[in-house]
């Protein structure tokens, strides 16, 4: 298979996949940013993610930390921004869309709701340096699905 | 009728939760002027209060009291306290006619002798009391003989509490009040053409909760509603104070919500709970809809001049002192008007702006 | 270089009484019913937290120097002069026990204000420097660097990138002589991107022109919520310049609650003069979008679902219709909250209580006021129309183990739209 030259290529091949393998991708895009937290949820929520075993009880659990993580670390309302803490934020969305429950995702893409997360989660990383790691991370992701195709 | 259960009982076999019964109490303690710590109180005395019997007599009337009442609130609480009150007699909502609604009349009045409340709407002819009769019997004849058991009488409306319409010049039928016949029991008015629905149910619940009658003003109305002016509590009052009045129903000042005072509004002189609980469950009043108050909770309102007559241009001479009064009142009111608007410019003018770094307190001694 | 101090909160407070605060100190019966109406005061039963009564030091200023028998009484002095440590002791009162959301206003029998009056002692605490330091810090940060949580244009605009790559097409900048100008929250850029992309689909598809302004994007105005007229006039006035710059017809406030009443309502007071454009919540304009048969939408949402309203919309700014409208567009199964429309409870973190870091416990007590509400009704999703009230509706749900999802309002529409041409560019 010829590698994923653009994003909408990239997309479509993700909405070819079934709903178990957007999961499983999309779990190694989090994967991939998983630098920028700390936070064990996302572990369990890749995990669960990349489990096809895995039953709804189990994929509704991880949901839910993932989003208690995600409310860990977002920036209130006329706070000062912290890049940082905000990237920890948006990987930690990400990690939910992958393991969000099957009802809740209506015509969304979780895996591609994980690229993009990820992506703004880079952003946040490197928002006050000027570098291209955030092109670097599309790449990656290309590559990822890639990888993944093949499998 | 079953008069055993309480009225607890009753509103939980209606399916009213209690949240919705204390949030009834509480209401009625606000609009009572009562201290909130009273609702604990109030809830327990009404919870445990035996369905009172009450027999509503109509004389000369119009319905408009009764209208009044259900229309507005039949959705409500207000209904089923209602509901649950032995409502044994009244002419417009009882199911039954002819001789059956005289003995039920007659059974109420003997089962509950002394205990039962008296509620009249409407006035009674002494003129020639044939101007009004129900089954024969004169009006004047059947308060006499209704008020010998009655517990405490209520007169709903201002016919039953001053005489009202049927009473305005020249009064062809001789027209009374309930007070003007009955003098050996408790009455309290409570009056308006109509009244506010939810001041005749406080009433009830007042005398539910405490068996007594509330405090009452010098024409014994109840003075948790009618303890206020109108025209004191009045949303155009400000503009009254400023002299802005609307001259004509549809001038610019009539647009602009000013004083309606020179269209010959009586708020000055009336006394009523309207500008305060308003009218449809809040949702507007007489003033807000853009008219002057008739005046219609005080005696005599069909009589005083006018509808569209302001207080200050009077048709009698007893209104000069109190235009002049007014007068003087103004001028003192401007006075510190003016003292007032110096002291606030002078602290506009000394306006400092303020910027992010006079935000934080200095150091603090 | 002046700095905070009693005196000067004391002149500002004299300044800010005016005919409208004088004629609701006089007519207040202490009849408590605003009490009932403040969540603050529901949820803690603590009496402290009556409406009126967190105003009291203003009460006695106006006793004290506007009416006779106050000037009687402190030419006697029988009165109690207004101190610092008093003003310090009511800073939680102003600010972390109310969110100026304007239910007690609603309740209140002779029509006082409360809200408004909150709003002027607010001028006082702030230049008497007794405002809370969270609020202090998200005004510093807006004034310097043109958002209270200190976001830069660089920001939005990587931000803009990635929606780009998801809608397919580039966001505006700058754009003079576009239809319509974007004002976004800071909430908006840094937790829910979503949203700008839920509105560049919506414009899109209706067709038409939009733009933000690299200068001011940014909606929230935070000397408004600290209660600090000149600031928030600066504010307003950077919009105004940037809205006449791109000569835009209509500024649109997004699904920010206090933003909009800033702009929209105390913004042409601030700046002493009409705009030369007119302001509009998102909300109204996609309601605009509707009737103009601009917004096509396919499929339902199957999901029982209730609409929080924010406090500013419903009851600072009439928007009560348009929310219903819309969703109706998408959703089958939708059902009121008691209290729904004008009268609903607040979320509880509104007007500057979320920046206020000190507020943080007392503002997840308030939103028991909500769970409460939701309780009642058992739905699956809870959609709102403002980024602190979802971000407060989402923490208090989590604390409570409330399994429902918050969605905004913009993105659920936009998640319908018939699709016109392909999504990737």
């Amino acid at each position: 298979m010829t590698g994923t030259a653009n994003d909408s290529e990239f997309r479509k091949q993700l909405d070819d996949l079934s709903l178990a393998q957007q999961r499983a991708v999309g779990a190694r895009f989090v994967h991939s940013v998983k630098d920028l937290t700390d936070d064990a949820r996302i572990d369990v929520a890749i995990k669960v993610a990349q489990d096809s075993e895995a039953n709804n009880d189990e994929i509704h659990s991880a949901f839910k930390s993932a989003r208690s993580a995600v409310l860990d670390c977002y920036t209130r309302c006329g706070a000062d921004a912290d890049w940082a803490t905000q990237a920890s934020y948006f990987v930690a969305r990400a990690a939910s869309d992958v393991v969000m429950p099957e009802k809740e995702i209506s015509n969304n893409n979780p895996a591609w709701q994980a690229a993009m997360h990820s992506r703004m989660a880079r952003t946040c990383a490197v928002i006050d340096t000027d570098t291209t790691e955030e092109q670097q991370e599309t790449e990656q992701q290309h590559r990822i699905l890639d990888h993944f195709l093949n499998d | 009728m079953a008069y055993d259960k309480t009225l607890g009982e009753l509103l939980r076999e209606q399916g009213i939760t209690r949240r919705g019964f204390l949030k009834f109490c509480a209401t009625t303690a606000s609009m009572m002027a009562l201290s909130p710590s009273m609702v604990p109180k109030i809830a327990a005395a009404l919870e445990n209060a035996k369905r009172p019997s009450v027999i509503w007599l109509s004389f000369q009337e119009c319905t408009g009291c009764t209208e009044s009442l259900t229309r507005s609130h039949s959705p409500t609480i207000e209904k089923l306290i209602f509901d649950v009150i032995s409502l044994d007699h009244h002419h417009t909502l009882m199911a039954a006619s002819g001789y059956g609604v005289d003995e039920a009349l007659h059974d109420a009045m003997k089962e509950n002798y002394g205990k039962y409340l008296l509620l009249v709407d409407g006035s009674i002819p002494v003129g020639n009391p044939a101007y009004s009769t129900i089954s024969g019997v004169s009006n004047l004849d059947q308060l006499t003989e209704a008020a010998k058991g009655a517990a405490a009488i209520v007169s709903i409306g201002t016919c039953a509490a001053f005489g009202g319409i049927p009473h305005a010049n020249p009064n062809p039928t001789g027209a009374v009040a309930v007070s003007d016949i009955i003098k050996d029991k408790p009455i309290i008015n409570v009056s308006g053409c109509p009244p506010i629905p939810v001041v005749i149910t406080g009433v009830l619940a007042q005398f539910l909760t405490f068996g007594k009658l509330p405090e009452m003003d010098e024409l014994g109305r109840p003075k948790a509603f009618f303890g206020q002016n109108i025209h004191d509590r009045c949303y155009r009052r400000p503009f009254y104070e400023r002299g802005q009045f609307a001259e004509t129903f549809d001038d610019e000042g009539a647009k602009k919500g000013w004083c309606l005072f020179k269209l010959g509004c009586k708020g000055p002189v009336t006394y009523n709970a309207c500008a305060t609980m308003k009218w449809n469950e809040g949702t507007s009043w007489p003033v807000e809809s853009g008219h002057g108050c008739l005046g219609c909770s005080e005696p005599n309102f069909w009589d005083m001049g006018g509808f569209y007559n302001s207080l200050s241009t009077p048709t009698i001479d007893i209104a000069k002192t109190a235009a002049a009064g007014l007068a003087a009142g103004a001028a003192v009111g401007v006075a510190a008007g003016a003292l007032n608007r110096r002291k606030k410019n002078k602290a506009a003018r000394e306006h400092e702006t303020v910027t992010i770094n006079d935000l934080e307190k200095g150091a603090k001694s | 270089m002046s700095e905070a101090t009693l005196e000067r909160g004391i002149k500002a407070l004299k300044e800010q009484i005016d005919a409208p605060v004088a004629s609701f100190f006089s007519s207040c019966v202490h009849c408590g019913m605003c009490a009932e109406a403040c969540l603050f005061y529901t949820e803690t039963g603590n009496p402290k937290y009556t409406p009126i009564s967190k105003v009291e030091p203003m009460r006695r200023l106006w006793e004290q120097e506007f009416t006779l028998i106050g000037r009687i009484k402190k030419l006697l002095g029988l009165s109690k002069k207004i101190t610092d440590e008093e003003l310090s002791e009511w800073q939680e009162l102003v600010y972390n026990s109310c969110s100026m959301c304007g239910r007690c206003t609603m309740v209140c029998p002779v029509g006082n204000d409360i809200t408004y009056m909150i709003r002027k002692f607010r001028e006082g605490m702030s230049a008497a420097g007794h405002a809370p330091e969270g609020l202090i810090g998200a005004t510093t940060r807006a004034i310097q660097i043109g958002s209270p949580m200190g976001v830069k244009f660089p920001a939005l605009k990587a931000q803009a990138g990635h929606v780009e790559k998801e809608v397919g097409f580039e966001i505006p900048f700058d754009k003079v002589g576009a239809e319509y100008m974007l004002l976004m929250s800071s909430m908006e850029i840094m937790n829910y991107p979503e949203y700008l992309g839920a509105v560049a689909r919506i414009f899109h598809q209706a067709g038409k022109s939009w733009t933000i302004s690299s200068e001011a994007f940014e909606a929230t105005n935070s000397g408004i919520q600290i209660g600090t007229s000149d600031l928030a006039r600066e504010l307003v006035n950077r919009i105004v310049e940037a809205a006449e710059k791109l000569k835009v017809k209509t500024v649109i406030s997004p699904e920010c609650g206090h933003a909009y009443t800033a702009i929209r309502w105390e913004g042409p007071n601030l700046v002493g003069h009409p705009f030369s454009f007119r302001v509009r919540h998102i909300l109204e304009v996609l309601d605009e979008f509707r009737k103009d048969g601009l917004l096509r939408t396919e499929g339902f949402e199957e999901d029982k679902m209730t609409f929080h309203d924010p406090c500013q919309l419903v009851r600072r700014g009439g928007v009560i219709e348009q929310p219903r409208n819309l969703l109706n567009m998408v959703a089958k199964n939708f059902v009121e909250m008691d209290d729904h429309g004008k009268m609903n409870w607040c979320c509880g973190a509104g007007g500057g209580v979320s920046a206020n870091e000190d507020a943080h416990e007392l503002k997840l007590t308030a939103f028991k006021r909500k769970k409460a509400q939701l309780d009642e009704l058992h739905v699956d999703t809870l959609v709102t129309a403002c980024a602190n009230c979802r971000i407060q509706l989402e923490e208090g749900l989590e604390v409570n183990d409330m399994d429902i999802p918050v969605v905004g309002l913009t993105e659920m529409l936009a998640e319908h739209l018939v699709e016109t041409d392909s999504k990737q560019g």
